[in-house]
């Protein structure tokens, strides 16, 4: 009894004691560039612009993350479902199909001539696969709303939370992409916008840039295609990059002092992958509430008009 | 609704209490049921003078009731608490409101296990890495809601493991940190060892020696989309006590991992660019050691204290008063005389180095100094100072923030207190002492002193008080106590004097008045703060009635201390056990 005892003891010491986070790196923030002091990205800010006229008739739009990947044989009717809504809601819907797990989407050869060579995981789509506890595929996040667990939801029912939350037209942030520019050598952008709250409030704004990409041929598997797969399928609004870690970067709050007909200008970065298609590369802004996270809105523009 | 769960549970006690007599037997097969119950009732009155808040309700009303059921090697017990409202500026952290069970668990013990299920308090060591307490006249409830198994499968050896939520406030019934606020789960492991009596077959060693170490973790979810916090913050500590003849050593360690908080953001000044409410993250020490010696008539204590960025807390946001995971002991003396009142040390968790000596000296019968009875001399000295802290320019990056050493004071003096007691039974029917304290008391640091627009005092205190305070026995029925108090200062409200007389009627009444004469305040009203208390005690049943004026200040209990406001009206206080 004695060393059965001793056994459990030693076991609920050495169990209690990993229960202490190493220290992984020395930097405090989840986005390790704001700790390089060359990084110049925190500083978005440019200070306050005015329009020509008072924001009237603007939209609340919606971002819906098709979490899926190509070798996920169920994931297919997940993803013709957000495209019959994008088509649908053109300009208040956006996109991003999140390509994540190396269980459905890492690549099954190294050789480019063979498919499933592709890799369109990212580091932060493999963030949300852990912040939204994602078990299984194909699922979706509206928003970004809900807590943790509570935030995804089957395709199913996209349709009708789409529609729902674009009948309640209520914009929180105003943004407007002014110009996308590119550098010489075409490997960094510099997306302009200017943005404000349209409802006061004590909450904290983030603004994040992404980059999707339409039109990659690539395999997808696909359980009711022959042959369980569609080998040269064409993927659209696939994520390749997110500018400031998978939530964004604390940009401006709700109680910030601002007449009718100005508005706060910002700058945000992005890195130029040149496995990408440029021509095919859109650039989205979103703001979410910093507390909650929550999506409350959204605005895309090509990368190259 | 409230009233009649109320008038439910006065009804439950009074038959528990009247059914006692049935269910206590001293056989430990039999069902045995004990309790106490208090409640204190406040009726405010307006006296804006002293800047005293009625609030919306005028009627305050808190109060508890602990039911123990024990049968054998089961136990069972829960506690009923509530405050409809609760007293103004009460309790000091989250709110308490409403009523409800605040406290139950279920508990089987043996020889060889102890086994708790539900709400408990623990305390490994003297508490600096965990102390899960309570104390309901200051307002804090530590308590966890989980598991703890205590097993001592040797005589030489204690071993505790514990895992659970800490309660967070009280709703209607205790609330515990929930998931929105990062679950708050707090878990530990302690072991003590009695040197001694495992080494008694090998070796006999001189005196007493024991030994322990604890490990404590908590966990809570990183919600931030912007900084790494820590989710699983790790401590440890280590101990050890040795006896011999009159003298004793003891001392604790412990080390707390990086842990940053509202709490440590206060150490040092983070520019609001760089959002300071985060905190720091830096790791944290803390040292505890105490040598005392006593022989008949005559002992002496040295303490010395030293803490560094210890905060430690289940919630990185929590406020002052809440979700304390360990408890550092006052090495302060607490006084308990009115004015002396005024200046109450808080023990200062981001970082103190502080020393304190205490010596009696018992002055023998039939001498010229000790008299017919003797004579008692109690001195104290209690030295606490800033500790010497290196700003480490990392905030945008590693933010450590801070350097700290142990025993390396800084330039500050946090507080100082020097006191003398001399005691003497002049006769049978009369013993008297005389007290002399002086007080050095930093309030921008401590921020316990208060004006009449309850705005903290700025700078530093210092204060001489004396105090002269009787007994006079009359007859085995009747005695007084009285206290004459005169406190002089040149800051703050400057100068008091307070009365006390007590008298009681043994066995059952008791009436005090007391005044305290705010009368050397230059620079504003001088006021007073009479009081008066009627009391009837029978068997542990115990009820007192006060009316009076209580000034601003603040309330502590081992260090800690929250700030009361300044109120007026009447108090009625009920406490009973059974």
């Amino acid at each position: 009894m004695k060393r059965i005892f001793g056994l459990v003891i030693i076991g609920l010491a050495v169990g209690i004691a990993g229960c202490n986070d190493p220290k992984e790196t020395d930097c405090i923030y989840q986005d390790e560039r704001f700790c390089d002091p060359d990084f110049n990205g925190g500083d978005i800010g440019r200070g306050i612009v005015e329009f020509s006229g008072n924001v009237s008739n603007y939209d609340s739009k919606v971002m819906l993350e098709d979490f899926t990947g190509f070798r996920c044989t169920n994931c297919l009717p997940a993803t013709v479902t957000a495209q019959n809504l994008k088509e649908f809601y053109p300009d208040r819907l956006t996109i991003m199909g999140v390509h994540c797990t190396s269980f459905f989407a890492a690549p099954l050869t190294d050789n480019p001539d063979e498919p499933y060579y592709l890799d369109f995981r990212t580091p932060e789509g493999e963030e949300y696969v852990n912040h939204y506890q994602i078990a299984g595929l194909p699922t979706g996040v509206i928003n970004r709303q809900g807590t943790e667990s509570t935030s995804t939801i089957p395709f199913s029912q996209w349709e009708g939370r789409v529609e729902s939350l674009l009948s309640t037209n209520n914009p929180e942030v105003y943004i407007d992409i002014q110009d996308v520019v590119l550098n010489e050598d075409s490997t960094e952008a510099s997306v302009h916008l200017i943005a404000k709250p349209l409802i006061s409030s004590t909450k904290s704004y983030l603004l994040n840039v992404a980059i999707t990409e339409d039109g990659i041929q690539e395999a997808q598997k696909n359980s009711d295609s022959p042959g369980g797969e569609i080998l040269d399928y064409v993927h659209n609004h696939v994520l390749r990059y997110s500018g400031y870690g998978p939530f964004g970067i604390p940009a401006f709050t709700g109680d910030v002092s601002l007449a009718t007909n100005q508005a706060l200008a910002f700058e945000l970065l992005v890195e130029i992958n040149d496995d990408w298609v440029r021509e095919n590369c859109e650039v989205i802004v979103y703001a979410s509430d910093e507390q909650s996270l929550n999506v409350v809105q959204v605005e895309e523009t090509h990368l190259l008009e | 609704m409230n009233f009649k769960v109320l008038r439910l549970l006065v009804l439950f006690l009074g038959t528990t209490f009247v059914s006692t007599t049935g269910f206590a037997q001293d056989d430990d097969n039999k069902a045995i049921i004990t309790g106490n119950f208090q409640l204190d009732g406040q009726y405010y009155v307006e006296d804006t003078a002293i800047s005293a808040v009625v609030p919306d309700q005028n009627m305050a009303l808190s109060g508890f009731g602990n039911i123990l059921y024990r049968k054998g090697k089961f136990t069972a017990g829960m506690r009923f608490e509530t405050y409809l409202p609760a007293p103004v500026g009460y309790p000091a952290g989250a709110s308490w409101s409403g009523t409800g069970i605040g406290y139950r668990f279920a508990q089987y013990s043996d020889e060889l296990f102890d086994i708790t299920v539900g709400n408990f308090y623990e305390q490994f060591g003297n508490g600096q890495i965990m102390r899960t307490w309570e104390d309901r006249g200051l307002g804090v409830d530590y308590m966890l809601d989980g598991i703890r198994v205590k097993a001592r499968p040797f005589k030489w050896a204690e071993m505790t493991a514990i895992y659970g939520k800490q309660r967070y406030n009280f709703n209607n019934g205790t609330q515990f940190v929930s998931e929105d606020l990062g679950q708050g789960i707090v878990r530990g492991i302690n072991g003590d060892f009695d040197v001694t009596s495992l080494l008694d077959s090998v070796v006999n060693i001189p005196g007493q020696l024991s030994i322990g170490g604890s490990f404590v973790s908590k966990f809570q979810d990183n919600f931030s989309s912007r900084y790494a916090f820590p989710e699983n913050v790790g401590a440890g500590s280590a101990r050890a006590k040795y006896n011999i003849g009159g003298f004793q050593f003891s001392g604790e360690y412990t080390w707390i991992g990086e842990n940053p908080s509202s709490m440590n953001s206060q150490i040092v000044n983070i520019p609001d660019s760089l959002d300071p409410s985060v905190g720091l993250w830096a790791t944290g020490e803390g040292i505890n050691l105490n040598a005392t010696y006593s022989v008949r008539g005559f002992g002496l204590s040295l303490t010395a204290s030293s803490l560094a960025n210890m905060s430690f807390q289940s919630q990185r946001e929590a406020g002052a008063f809440d979700s304390w995971i360990n408890y550092l002991p006052a090495t302060s003396v607490l006084q308990t005389y009115l004015l002396s009142q005024l200046y109450p040390y808080a023990t200062q968790p981001n970082g103190e180095v502080a020393y304190r000596a205490d010596l009696f000296y018992n002055f023998k019968r039939n001498t010229a100094l000790g008299g017919k009875y003797g004579m008692k001399l109690e001195v104290s000295y209690t030295h606490i100072n800033s500790p010497e802290i290196t700003e480490v320019n990392d905030l945008n990056t590693s933010r450590n923030g801070v350097e700290m050493s142990l025993f390396k004071p800084g330039d500050e003096l946090y507080f100082a207190d020097f006191n003398a007691r001399l005691t003497r039974k002049f006769n049978k029917k009369f013993k008297g002492s005389l007290f002399y304290q002086h007080i050095v008391y930093n309030n921008d640091v401590i921020l316990g002193a208060y004006d009449y627009q309850n705005i903290p005092t700025k700078g530093t205190v210092y204060a001489d008080l004396f105090v002269f305070e009787g007994n006079i026995k009359f007859n085995k029925k009747n005695n007084v106590r009285f206290e004459a108090q005169a406190l002089f200062t040149d800051q703050h409200l400057q100068d008091w004097v307070a009365g006390v007389i007590e008298y009681t009627v043994s066995p059952h009444w008791f009436f005090t008045v007391i005044d305290q004469w705010n009368y050397g305040n230059a620079d504003g009203d001088k006021f007073h703060f009479p009081s008066a208390s009627l009391g009837y005690i029978k068997n542990s049943s115990r009820i007192s009635v006060t009316y009076g004026r209580q000034r601003a200040g603040v309330f502590c209990v081992g260090g800690v201390c929250r700030v009361v406001p300044a109120s007026n009206g009447l108090t009625v206080s009920i406490t009973s056990s059974f």
